[in-house]
């Protein structure tokens, strides 16, 4: 579905992405991590096609990301950045509509089909209710959900996730990946998604892209991934990491430096996932 | 549902116009009544005698292309102001702020002082080149201001107040080298629909006309950009190219109307906000609103500007900052603390 192939990227002089591959195939779902800067959302914005790689090349559907004019690539891409929505009142019913751009034709407008997607897509979101209200009204969860429904509005075979839940309170984080993790399975989705809580990234991810100045430090499920080791090396700090009570994929808890005070609370005694 | 209320507001402005335009033919020195201006206005449409000429004159000759005017410039700059908000993200946009107006001011005093030995006369001389400085204008700004996607209220404001200083500077210099002509120059660059020659209008009308209508096919793609450049282009929107379509078919409404009317500020700036309270902000509505309710408060700004002190006449560019100006402070305010 999406497939990125020895992509390089530098702004000036600074290189970015050096030589990053990577494939996500329908109904599932890659996170890329890493630290701030690693190039992450550079990479998406490769992908979206809106800044072209020095070398190498995305393909979508196995087609160059370039090759595809914006309403086709439109048709088969949406992508859900942080902050996407209007200084203007629009209604959440209007916005939604907003991501059936890519096939509207110039006399004809909106049709039928067009209100029954956008009518579903809503119901599903759960922003039925307030489809007439305007968005800037909403609270910032409600707004990324409405953000949500017109990607989705939009039919793509690829949605691509820039930090989707930055800024949302945890009830809004668990909906918005919920969702998005249906729409993977029900309809075959080929999802990339920026992360950085690497425990969100594990519990929603199949595979996870590990990004380090500009090249992939490591690349796999969850458990293989998210090492102390690896994770040490990357971030610069060591991690305990506990599998999920539930799920059983590696969860991880981020230890304090000790400081002389903290001395008469007895450490306890922890089974690492990472290491035995 | 919305274009229900798009055509209610639309027929309420439509007739506040009809009747505004009645209202303002009595205003002015002759005192004429409103009887007599319907016999006017009647007798040269029918031919009916029984009216005295120099009052078919009046009506006719002097009150209805300033209307007319008022009107049609009114209209430009609300229609470029919703366009500028629209595609630049940007609630503080307008063809005042964004140096659109500066600059064909000082294409257009250049054109007027320099053209007749340039050979620039004729209707189109004075509005393309005007067009030409506006511009220029709108480039400097959106240079200075960054241009990136989400350019911030403040940087704009500066870099607009930066351009709109040196250009304006530049005028000055061309207004004295130009003394005796001065009087004029002065009256309409602070924005004055006094003396125009009608014939000026014709020039006018097919840039409103073309600009409207270019914006309005593009209002659904304006629309989309209003969720940001990135976001549009997520969307199909191809916004390198759009963007600057919809930029420079929105200052050749603005400064083509600058070329008959001068430097009027903040009509481009409040008329938009207005529209989208009553109507809501989809630009195919807010367009065709603005341009009916920018041509409405600029034609009774101009009434207020003959009528204001007996005798003499204030330039209306005086009298839309009086009244936008305390606008401006509040959407700044505003603006300020949502950010």
């Amino acid at each position: 579905m999406v497939e990125v192939r020895e992509v390089w990227k530098a702004f000036g002089p600074r290189a970015v992405l050096r030589g990053i591959s990577f494939t996500a195939e329908a109904g599932g779902a890659v996170g890329l991590i890493g630290p701030n800067g690693a190039g992450k959302t550079t990479l998406l914005r490769l992908i979206a096609g809106v800044e072209r790689p020095d070398r190498g090349v995305v393909r979508v559907e196995g087609r160059p990301v370039g090759a595809f004019r914006r309403r086709e690539l439109a048709r088969r891409l949406a992508v859900l950045s942080q902050e996407a929505f209007t200084p203007f009142p629009f209604s959440v019913y209007d916005t939604v509509m907003m991501g059936r751009h890519p096939y509207l034709r110039p006399l004809r407008g909106i049709t039928p089909r067009d209100r029954e997607i956008v009518e579903r897509v809503l119901a599903e979101v759960g922003l039925a209710e307030v489809a007439s209200e305007r968005v800037d009204r909403l609270s910032g969860g409600q707004r990324q959900l409405v953000a949500l429904a017109r990607t989705m509005a939009q039919e793509p075979r690829v949605l691509l996730l820039d930090e989707p839940t930055t800024f949302l309170d945890l009830g809004h984080q668990v909906r918005v990946l919920d969702l998005v993790r249906r729409w993977q399975r029900e309809r075959g989705l080929a999802v990339v998604m920026v992360l950085h809580d690497l425990n969100l990234a594990a519990l929603y991810c199949d595979r996870l892209v590990l990004i380090h100045g500009g090249r992939v430090a490591a690349s796999g499920r969850a458990a293989e991934v998210l090492t102390p080791e690896v994770l040490e090396s990357v971030y610069g700090t060591r991690p305990v990491l506990v599998p999920h009570p539930v799920r059983g994929v590696p969860q991880l808890f981020v230890q304090p430096d000790q400081l002389p005070e903290d001395r008469n609370e007895t450490p306890r005694r922890v089974r690492s996932a990472g290491r035995e | 549902m919305a274009g229900k209320r798009a055509w209610l507001w639309g027929g309420v402005l439509g007739l506040s116009i009809a009747v505004s335009v009645l209202i303002s033919l009595r205003i002015g020195p002759a005192g004429l009544e409103t009887a007599d201006v319907w016999r006017a206005v009647w007798g040269r449409l029918t031919g009916a005698g029984g009216v005295p000429d120099w009052e078919v004159a009046v009506v006719w000759d002097l009150r209805l292309p300033r209307v007319g005017m008022a009107l049609l410039v009114g209209a430009s700059l609300a229609v470029a102001g919703a366009a500028y908000q629209g595609v630049l993200r940007n609630p503080l946009a307008d063809p005042f702020i964004l140096g659109v107006s500066s600059g064909a001011a000082l294409a257009a005093v250049a054109g007027m002082l320099f053209g007749g030995r340039a050979g620039l006369y004729g209707v189109w001389g004075i509005p393309l080149l005007a067009f030409a400085g506006g511009l220029a204008g709108l480039a400097a700004v959106l240079r200075l201001g960054g241009m990136a996607g989400g350019m911030r209220n403040e940087t704009l404001l500066l870099a607009g107040v930066v351009v709109q200083s040196f250009l304006g500077a530049v005028l000055t210099v061309l207004m004295l080298a130009s003394a005796e002509r001065l009087p004029g120059v002065m009256m309409w660059l602070m924005g004055s629909l006094a003396n125009r020659d009608p014939a000026l209008a014709a020039g006018v009308l097919p840039c409103f006309l073309v600009s409207l209508a270019l914006l309005v096919a593009w209002a659904r793609e304006l629309n989309v950009m209003t969720l940001g450049e990135d976001q549009a282009a997520y969307l199909g929107v191809d916004v390198g190219k759009r963007k600057w379509k919809i930029l420079v078919a929105a200052s050749l409404a603005a400064s083509a109307s600058v070329a008959v009317s001068g430097i009027i500020g903040f009509v481009g700036l409040v008329v938009p906000h207005i529209v989208r309270l009553l109507a809501g902000p989809d630009h195919r509505i807010l367009l065709p609103l603005s341009a009916l309710a920018g041509g409405l408060f600029l034609l009774w700004a101009d009434n207020a500007a003959r009528a204001a002190v007996p005798g003499q006449e204030i330039p209306i560019g005086a009298v839309t900052a009086f009244l936008g100006a305390p606008f401006f402070a509040y959407l700044l305010r505003r603006s300020g603390r949502t950010r």
